[in-house]
């Protein structure tokens, strides 16, 4: 069920949320755990009800784990949590690596092993990260385990379930603990006003822009893979620039919208996205974009590693082992891991360059820097293949002058609509920062700077108006709403 | 800015999101633009019957269209050249009352579907003309047009019916047509599902570099061929269907379609066409083996994919005095062109005449040499072939035109 369909909007939350509200108003709080986590099956099962059971069976599997871990000591708690990794893992690699891994054998040996056509359960990815922070941390005895109830809600819960934010257990288990004891006492209408503002918000941004930006991506890349032109600079530079701002308002659009759906029931989320591209730097960047996956990254896999301990050299290993990890994780092929090793890349030259002569590039030069370079990986990120990538990146460059001749691009309509979007990211304040008086996320949120700080949201008949326009916009344009781009990550 | 409670900013919103849909509503409700709820709440008069969108609406229309007919006797099945091309009011079906059902890049699992909720409305059905085109014959459903929405893909009428209302398309549309009530508005499809051309298009330069546009557009066949297994599971798929209707005594008339000179270049320059050459034999192939199925339905395949002087016409020049374009752009040919091609399936000698010295346009396949007419498949593939190599001996400009238009040197 999309966030965006009419099944979810006007049957699913409207019935979830008076459900949860009933709960409340009779008295029986502790009933709201199980309701949503009900709900939150319900909500999984529209799509895969066999999906379903093997994400019942491995909740059920990773919160014994979790309990086994508190009580062993020594070697069996280490065999313990090595079982625990194997198990979340081997799930994740054999849905989702599986034919990658005999694609990449048939290619290199020639074995022409045929191919299993796994379907890939939706969300897996992100679950499975859940899964295994929660069983790192009571290894690492950071945390104790809870109640099954707490936990299934935690790895079910349908805001974050499909594509994250990847939640932390300590973030939001206490919130349903408290959920379970407060009932009607605590009032959740401002709550609920700040959360439908922060769906609309998603919603906007995911069927006004990204949608209407998509096709313009896809053309230049659908060319490109077809390998019978030559990319020009103005095609290109479409491409990759509706691309770059379809692919941050889709997947921010679906964080806000998650972050929004989760405050209608008085649960905060972590921010996911911080206006990535007002970074000066890769190192910033990173700090921007898909924070709660960076976060991840750093705590259970850089620093498990080694981090920054072990010297420079490991250090910069260490650092392309994650991202080139992270790229694998995104996608199943070598352009993903490509997109990585370039952001890898980068990442070492951004410390290098820290390191060699502790100065700061000034504003102008360095965004519009991070952000070419930021660009040029979506390239490969959104490329079907190296070849297409390769074309691509040469008519970034000019390489291929003016191109053969692309219908649709020589007016520069989408080259037009693409930079008036990107300007937009740059300019306006982000979606916590506009909801900040709220305290829409989990954390501090960065006061924007300049005229863009008159931006912020509070209940008035002017706001009110902007979102009831924006929605009945929404309903206007959703019609054939594509999927969310991270559904398939 | 005023701040006010949360809980007034909540009525506040869902009280003007309310009003902003009502009013869309009501709108589309008054101007009932698709004419699915037959409540013209403004005379009737100042829009034409036949007033229609043809968009992102376009299966949600036919979908709730099909259900609202009675008594068709013939249905066209097919992708947008169907839809484009055949005119259920032509004057080749003699009076014989029928249905577009052709959709936009349909592909042939989509076509099935179609068929299947056509034929369930309809039973008065008897006889289908079908329109084949090679290009996406083994395709899954587009993911672009709005077939999941539809009625076609299961959903209910109330859902498109609503989808309908607070579409984008629909709501544009209303809206024009509210502002000029006054005028004759022209719907770009008839009621009998078949796209309106109300004239000729206008010539000028902007001609050739429409079709330009059309040819370099057309990503799908520069993917190559398509997979093999694919095409033969589409083939068994159409073999199955075919021999169902036969023995429910419904009479299938199979058109390839014709495209354009331009397109049968194109398709040589990409090298698929042994491909396409296969595909048809593969089609041929079914018709012959369902010749001894049980059943009364009468089977028949049509080739009209050849050079011909109306696939031939001039792009790049104006077309002589007194001539119409047959080619709206290489892939899709004008009704007046389908005329003929009815009138040459259909047989009935009512369609528009072509020129007085054309040869005859298309060929019956089927085992060669009777009285019939009929060609057989291998000779229709080898004369095709030597009409393109005729054509591109006589029109040097236009092949080199067509291998800088797809960016092949």
């Amino acid at each position: 069920m999309l966030f965006t369909s009419p099944e979810f909007l006007c049957v699913f939350l409207p019935l979830t949320l008076a459900g949860f509200h009933l709960l409340r108003l009779a008295e029986r709080p502790q009933l709201c755990v199980p309701f949503l986590f009900v709900a939150s099956m319900a909500f999984y099962a529209w799509w895969s009800p066999r999906f379903l059971i093997l994400l019942a069976i491995s909740m059920v599997v990773n919160w014994g784990t979790a309990h086994a871990l508190a009580r062993l000591a020594g070697g069996q708690r280490k065999a313990m949590f090595v079982g625990g990794l194997v198990w979340n893992l081997g799930i994740l690699a054999y849905f989702k690596y599986a034919d990658f891994f005999i694609t990449s054998v048939d290619a290199a040996t020639r074995l022409n092993w045929p191919l299993l056509h796994i379907v890939l359960p939706l969300g897996i990815s992100f679950f499975t990260f859940q899964k295994i922070a929660y069983l790192a941390d009571i290894h690492g005895g950071l945390a104790k385990p809870g109640p099954l109830i707490d936990f299934a809600l935690f790895v079910f819960f349908f805001p974050q379930l499909i594509a994250g934010p990847i939640v932390h257990h300590a973030e939001v288990m206490p919130q349903f603990r408290a959920m379970a004891s407060r009932g009607q006492t605590m009032d959740l209408t401002l709550d609920t006003a700040v959360g439908f503002t922060l769906l609309i918000i998603g919603l906007a941004k995911k069927v006004l822009i990204a949608d209407h930006l998509a096709p313009y991506a896809s053309k230049v890349f659908e060319i490109a893979a077809s390998g019978n032109h030559r990319i020009g600079a103005l095609a290109a530079w479409q491409g990759a620039l509706a691309y770059t701002v379809q692919l941050y308002a889709d997947f921010s659009g679906y964080s806000d919208m998650a972050i929004g759906l989760a405050r209608l029931f008085g649960v905060k989320l972590p921010a996911n996205f911080n206006s990535p591209y007002k970074s000066t730097s890769i190192i910033e960047f990173w700090r921007r974009w898909h924070m709660t996956l960076s976060r991840f990254l750093r705590d259970y896999l850089y620093v498990p590693l080694g981090g920054n301990r072990r010297g420079p050299i490991r250090r910069y290993a260490n650092l392309m082992i994650t991202m080139l990890l992270g790229g694998l994780w995104h996608g199943a092929g070598w352009t993903y891991v490509a997109w990585g090793g370039l952001h890898g890349l980068y990442l070492l030259v951004n410390h290098a360059w820290r390191n060699a002569f502790r100065v700061k590039l000034p504003t102008l030069i360095a965004l519009p820097l991070t952000l070419l370079a930021v660009i040029v990986a979506w390239v490969f990120f959104r490329a079907s293949d190296f070849t297409s990538a390769a074309n691509i990146v040469a008519g970034l460059f000019g390489l291929h002058g003016a191109g053969d001749p692309i219908p649709g691009v020589k007016k520069g309509t989408g080259l037009i609509l693409a930079l008036v979007a990107l300007g937009a990211t740059l300019i306006l304040p982000n979606s916590q920062q506009i909801m900040r008086r709220f305290a829409p996320v989990i954390g501090e949120v960065e006061a924007p700077a300049g005229p863009a700080r008159r931006l912020v949201w509070v209940p008035s008949i002017l706001t009110a108006a902007l979102g009831a326009a924006a929605v009945i916009a929404v309903v206007l344009f959703s019609w054939g709403t594509t999927e969310f781009l991270y559904f398939q990550f | 800015m005023q701040q006010m409670s949360a809980r007034l900013y909540l009525v506040s919103l869902a009280a003007m999101i309310f009003a902003g849909l009502a009013l869309i509503a009501l709108m589309g409700l008054g101007v009932d633009a698709y004419g699915v709820f037959g409540t013209r709440l403004i005379p009737a008069s100042r829009f034409p019957p036949q007033l229609r969108l043809v968009a992102i609406g376009d299966r949600l229309t036919k979908g709730l269209e099909i259900v609202q007919r009675h008594d068709d006797r013939l249905l066209f099945i097919g992708d947008s050249r169907t839809q484009h091309g055949f005119d259920p009011d032509s004057p080749a079906l003699g009076g014989i009352k029928a249905y577009n059902t052709a959709l936009a890049a349909a592909t042939l699992s989509e076509q099935l579907d179609t068929l299947d909720y056509a034929l369930a409305h309809e039973p008065s059905v008897t006889h289908l003309v079908w329109g084949l085109s090679f290009e996406i014959f083994p395709s899954r459903v587009a993911t672009t047009t709005d077939y999941w929405d539809s009625a076609f893909a299961g959903h209910s009428l109330l859902s498109s019916r609503l989808h309908h209302l607070f579409a984008f398309d629909f709501v544009e549309a209303s809206f024009k047509a509210l502002l000029q009530a006054h005028k004759q508005v022209e719907a770009p499809m008839k009621r009998n599902g078949v796209v309106n051309f109300p004239s000729d298009p206008v010539e000028g330069p902007g001609i050739a570099r429409y079709h330009d546009l059309e040819l370099a557009s057309e990503s799908r066949e520069l993917r190559g061929p398509r997979p093999p297994a694919e095409m033969q599971a589409a083939q068994d798929r159409l073999r199955r269907r075919l021999a169902e209707l036969k023995l429910k005594g419904i009479d299938v008339d199979l058109v390839i379609m014709p495209v354009h000179a331009w397109r049968l270049e194109f398709y040589r320059l990409v090298g698929v066409e042994t491909e396409l050459a296969d595909w048809k034999r593969g089609v041929a192939a079914t018709v012959g083996a369902l010749a001894s199925a049980p059943g009364n339905g009468k089977l028949r395949l049509f080739d009209f994919e050849r050079p011909h002087l109306f696939t031939e016409q001039p792009i790049l020049s104006p077309p002589a005095p007194g001539e119409r374009r047959f080619f709206l752009e290489t892939s899709h040919f004008y009704p007046w062109l389908g005329d003929l091609i009815l009138d040459r399936v259909l047989g009935t000698g009512q369609g528009e005449a072509g020129p007085i010295s054309t040869p005859p346009f298309g060929a019956e396949i089927g085992a060669g040499g009777d009285a019939s007419g009929k060609v057989d498949i291998e000779a229709d593939l080898a004369s095709a072939a030597a009409g393109l190599d005729a054509w591109e001996a006589a029109h040097p400009g236009d092949v080199s035109h067509v291998k800088e238009v797809i960016g092949r040197p």
